[in-house]
């Protein structure tokens, strides 16, 4: 048997940390000198602050480079050349994909890649891939259309880079996903937490197969939603599927920044080769370096070619864990994975409400079923958070007392009083990329 | 981790296949299947330079 190395890159992965801060510093401002030769929009933004590249010496100068964010991006587009705008840094004939953002937030923000991008964006991945156990013995099925989204072709080009078969398996539906996973005996998977619990639940009821047992998967890799960082949605899918569940974080804006490792310390490894994170504090902007604290994350890719990423306010928030991880890597961890967005993080009857937290104590309730809505709206002044769940076929009997303990662990959790409804199972909406299960109509929102 | 000497020998391997790379490039200029296909060679020489080169700068 061939013996590996737990690492992609040992020689950046084990890089003791002072090390480590001097190659974040070197590539920081090698990203930021191209930024500012390349993208009239980057020079003008640090013209306008009175910026110039060789201004930054320290770690501490960075935080007077002026932070981007998603409306800036947008405007960009707004401009020649069409139609990414004049950020882009590259000739536009030396483009070879066009790429755009999921729309979660908004208008859809246009990614244009080089070659040397789209390498750069799947060698992140791969450091992703590798930490969850993807080797070249893998057959890795990937059940979406990649489509204009980057982030599953990163995830396809990485796990052949280390050498796995990968299996493409956009146009099918999900019984056939199912059917060709089982007979192709895959053993690795990549989807959304809200497809890995939907795959098992079609398996289920409509193949009358328990994935668990009749599938060979034995590791997934979570993208696009924080369910694989939440402790109870972990683990339904690994009991689901008899499978280990890791996490990663990234983005079209930024790439594959944060990755999950075997160990499963509960924290992500910020893979701090590739990026720069920094936390701000949300209300004095200051940079938190200490752990346990919340705060908006600025995030720089370092090394991007067409479109530069520096100092994106990507509005997740994380903070730093407090402790350290047994698999050697000296990238820092975030902990818990990214706690929620700054956008979603909202004052309910005046207390901090996140909807992770909502899913952690629904997915802690065997009776009830994966999917949930959280709808808030305003009664008179009020404010009105109507939670619906469903109950699983057969516990019809236990729902006084389910709800009863729902609403009592709600409460100690969120703080918050919650009026509950039971729908059909079945009836709430089911995703397959990325879910939108908070609603708050309290501003005319949908 | 390794060597210092060891790092710098192999960055100094990742510059002569940038070298060579680029060589090749100019020698096929105007021969679209060289001078494409040497592009893709040098975006993952630059990812060499990455993993690689970078670190022995500051080792």
């Amino acid at each position: 048997m061939e013996s590996w190395s737990p690492y992609w890159n040992p020689l950046v992965e084990t890089l003791p940390p002072e090390k480590l801060n001097a190659l974040q510093l070197m590539k920081f401002k090698r990203s930021l000198e191209w930024a500012y030769q390349n993208s009239p929009f980057y020079r003008a933004l640090y013209k306008k602050a009175g910026l110039e590249p060789g201004d930054i010496q320290t770690f501490d100068d960075i935080k007077r480079v002026p932070k981007i964010e998603k409306s800036m991006l947008r405007d960009t587009q707004e401009r020649e050349p069409f139609p990414y705008g004049d950020i882009l840094s590259v000739p536009l004939e030396e483009v070879s994909a066009f790429r755009q953002t999921s729309g979660t937030t908004g208008v859809p923000v246009y990614h244009a890649e080089t070659w040397a991008d789209l390498d750069w964006y799947s060698e992140g991945w791969a450091y992703v891939l590798y930490a969850h156990g993807y080797r070249k013995t893998d057959r890795v099925f990937v059940p979406f259309g990649y489509n204009i989204f980057v982030a599953f072709w990163g995830g396809h080009y990485a796990a052949e880079k280390i050498g796995c078969e990968v299996v493409p398996g956009g146009v099918l539906d999900t019984k056939a996903r199912i059917l060709k996973m089982k007979e192709l005996q895959c053993t690795a998977l990549m989807a959304t937490p809200t497809y890995v619990l939907g795959m098992a639940d079609t398996a289920g009821k409509a193949l009358n197969m328990d994935v668990s047992k009749e599938l060979n998967i034995q590791k997934i890799t979570c993208a696009g939603e924080p369910g694989a960082s939440i402790p109870t949605t972990k683990r339904r899918m690994e009991e689901a599927w008899g499978a280990k569940v890791y996490d990663h974080i990234g983005s079209t804006e930024s790439g594959a920044w944060s990755f999950e490792c075997m160990e499963q310390p509960g924290g992500l490894h910020v893979n701090e080769a590739f990026f720069l994170v920094e936390i701000e504090d949300m209300v004095t902007g200051e940079i938190i370096n200490e752990a346990g604290k919340p705060g908006k994350m600025i995030i720089t890719a370092f090394d991007r070619c067409a479109k530069p990423c520096v100092r994106f306010d990507a509005k997740d928030v994380i903070k730093w864990a407090d402790y350290r991880c047994d698999c050697g890597r000296t990238f820092r961890l975030i902990d818990g994975g990214v706690i929620g967005r700054a956008d979603d993080i909202t004052k309910v009857k005046g207390v901090l409400l996140a909807p992770t937290a909502i899913e952690d104590v629904v997915r802690g309730f065997p009776e009830l079923g994966d999917e949930y809505e959280v709808v808030v709206t305003k009664k008179g002044e009020i404010d009105d958070i109507l939670l619906k769940v469903e109950l699983k076929p057969g516990k019809d009997r236990e729902m006084e007392a389910v709800l009863s303990r729902l609403q009592d662990q709600l409460r100690l959790k969120t703080n918050l009083g919650y009026r509950l409804e039971v729908q059909p199972f079945g009836s709430l909406p089911r995703f397959e990329l990325k879910s939108k299960r908070f609603k708050d109509l309290r501003k005319g929102g949908h | 981790m390794m060597d210092k000497a060891s790092l710098d020998q192999m960055a100094e391997y990742i510059q002569t296949m940038r070298n060579i790379a680029e060589t090749l490039k100019e020698a096929g200029t105007g021969i679209q299947s060289i001078e494409r296909n040497v592009t893709r060679i040098l975006a993952s020489i630059r990812l060499l330079e990455m993993n690689v080169s970078d670190i022995a700068k500051i080792a």
